[in-house]
């Protein structure tokens, strides 16, 4: 009886000889893969011993490619996929046959399968792009410390089901563009819809239907399939399709870029990021340019310096981002893309912004240069970032002065702020497990009645809250989107409490939006 | 704890004060308008890099 799976001891090699022997694709061509690579080191990170491979397995967002484009062409393409899962521990064929099939004496329980699953790669049965739906573990967490802290924000549960054993895997899938039904667009659109399909309820549309609904409304668009990539107009018309509201924000600045990518992405949205990749030289200059990619970033990276605003000193956590992780189709999942600053000069010496990529043989000379954010969101998320962070920094500067000036002195130091999209649930939640609030406060903000999604701008001082700063996110611009704010220092609310009766300053502030964050202590009593 | 109670209610009535003064008007009015011109200057240098970015792809492969 020919078995249906194999198990072996994981190498790099194994892995290859695996992609070559389960695709169309040769060993050649997968070698040159950019992937290769960042697999390697990938699965070093994750420590990766056992491969499980699983034949004949049955995809379904392959089958819908299959049933789209595949099954009408000439040459015979399989319709069954292979699943390669990966364990950090390790074992034997004979171990794991002990297990399935019910051996007493078995030294593999299922427990010590899901203790050490780090998720599956689906191969493709085709001639070049061979990964499909891919499920792999993050990168391990790290503590806050000298070298910062990873976060994952978008990562979901995805249940794994091995010949009746139970796995899972947190993460958020990844799969590789094919040209033909899906670009890379697609594939990033893909994972967005992974992420943004559990939070928001809507359903999911495997590669070849995100292609077909986002050219459909643009009939001088070349023809959908074979893909030769989906424009901005596209990529926003996928996005309207699964219900959802394309915003798109300015992405110049890079303060204001990583500022709106961490408060969105810690809201559990994840970005549709597009770019230039610009090959340069060793001083950084551009030689060419290669042409427009499109990921999906799901995770940041912190680090420990906070960048001060320009002039204003302003300090904002999301200033200490300094690493995305994106699902890169050409790349990988979760890979890093830097902020470190460098510039490219071009022909007419203009200094660009760009970030690092990993493509390329040689590190650093493939640079990109952010062109487009795309964020989808849910209709009723109506208040953009932009407006939250300015009148947050507006009324950081006139705490500001009131500190510089000795009014407030129980605050040394400048307040760090972190703003961020959330929702009353998780509000909430961390309100309950807060000790920093006094016991009549923190019962009537748990019972306060609140929108379901919330713009909160968190201020601290020496690491410890000070005051958070809520706003109605489902408002719209013209309207008193200012929520309330939640007083852990009495002092400082006192002071603040007090100084909002002042009549002037009503006056110096009625028009702007930080006004309604003033309007609010007014009414405030002063007890 | 008393001392404390007086200390703060003092620091808001001067803070009151300071800010009903001419002087405290004229100190916060220039700490927001200097907090406008940052944020301009933060939106207009955006603009300027979707210009940079726009010429950048459109310079051709060498």
């Amino acid at each position: 009886m020919s078995s249906n799976f194999k198990v072996l001891e994981y190498s790099i090699g194994k892995l290859k000889g695996i992609l070559a022997d389960n695709s169309k694709a040769s060993i050649y061509l997968i070698e040159s893969k950019i992937y290769i690579a960042y697999f390697e080191e990938y699965f070093d990170t994750l420590n990766a011993r056992t491969i499980i491979v699983e034949y004949d397995y049955v995809d379904r967002d392959f089958l819908e490619d299959f049933a789209g484009y595949y099954v009408r062409c000439f040459p015979d393409y399989k319709r069954y996929c292979t699943r390669i899962h990966f364990f950090d521990r390790l074992f034997t064929e004979d171990n794991f046959k002990s297990l399935i099939s019910a051996f007493k004496d078995s030294l593999l329980t299922e427990n010590n399968l899901q203790n050490s699953y780090l998720g599956f790669i689906i191969v493709k049965p085709l001639p070049k792009t061979i990964i499909g739906r891919t499920c792999l573990r993050t990168y391990p967490k790290n503590d806050a410390g000298k070298d910062g802290e990873r976060f994952f924000p978008i990562i979901r549960q995805y249940n794994v089901n091995l010949f009746g054993i139970s796995l899972n895997v947190e993460t958020l899938a990844f799969q590789e563009q094919d040209q033909v039904a899906a670009a890379c667009a697609t594939s990033a659109l893909w994972t967005v819809f992974q992420g943004t399909g559990k939070k928001f309820q809507h359903s999911i549309p495997s590669p070849v239907k995100i292609t077909e609904k986002a050219v459909q409304s643009f009939p001088w668009a070349t023809r959908a399939f074979p893909s030769d990539g989906l424009t901005a107009e596209m990529m926003a018309q996928a996005i309207r399709d699964v219900g959802l509201e394309p915003f798109r924000p300015n992405p110049g600045d890079e303060y204001i870029r990583k500022a709106t990518l961490y408060a969105y992405l810690r809201g559990q949205i994840p970005i549709l990021l597009g770019f230039t990749i610009c090959k340069v030289n060793d001083q950084y200059q551009l030689d060419h340019t290669i042409g427009g990619h499109a990921v999906a970033v799901t995770g940041f990276h912190l680090g420990s310096h906070i960048e001060p605003l320009m002039s204003s000193g302003f300090l904002l956590k999301a200033s200490q981002m300094d690493k995305i992780y994106v699902h890169d189709d050409q790349v990988g999942p979760f890979s890093r893309m830097n902020f470190d600053k460098i510039k490219i000069s071009s022909e007419d010496s203009s200094q660009i912004d760009s970030i690092s990529t990993s493509w390329g043989s040689q590190r650093g000379d493939y640079r990109a240069v952010i062109n487009l954010m795309l964020i989808p969101l849910y209709h009723k998320i109506r208040i953009p970032f932009e407006i939250i962070f300015d009148a947050s920094m507006s009324f950081d500067s006139f705490i500001e002065i009131l500190r510089t000036e000795g009014m407030i002195p129980f605050i040394e130091e400048r307040l760090e702020w972190d703003i961020y999209l959330t929702t009353i649930n998780n509000l909430k939640s961390d309100i309950f497990n807060t000790a920093e609030l006094e016991s009549e406060l923190r019962l009537e903000i748990l019972s306060y009645r609140l929108p379901h999604f919330i713009w909160r701008a968190a201020a601290t001082h020496k690491g410890e809250k000070v005051l958070d700063l809520l706003f109605d996110a489902t408002d719209v611009e013209q309207g008193q989107f200012f929520l309330r704010a939640i007083e852990y220092n009495q002092k400082l609310s006192k002071v603040l409490r007090e100084i909002s009766k002042v009549s002037s300053l009503e006056q110096t502030f009625q028009t702007t939006s930080e006004g309604k964050i003033i309007e609010w202590f007014k009414q405030q009593p002063n007890d | 704890m008393a001392t404390l109670e007086k200390n703060i209610h003092e620091i808001a009535r001067e803070a009151r004060e300071w800010v009903s003064s001419e002087k405290g008007q004229k100190t916060i009015e220039k700490a927001l308008k200097e907090s406008k011109e940052v944020l301009s200057r933060l939106h207009q240098s955006s603009v300027n890099n979707a210009e940079k970015l726009k010429s950048l792809a459109s310079q051709k492969k060498q």
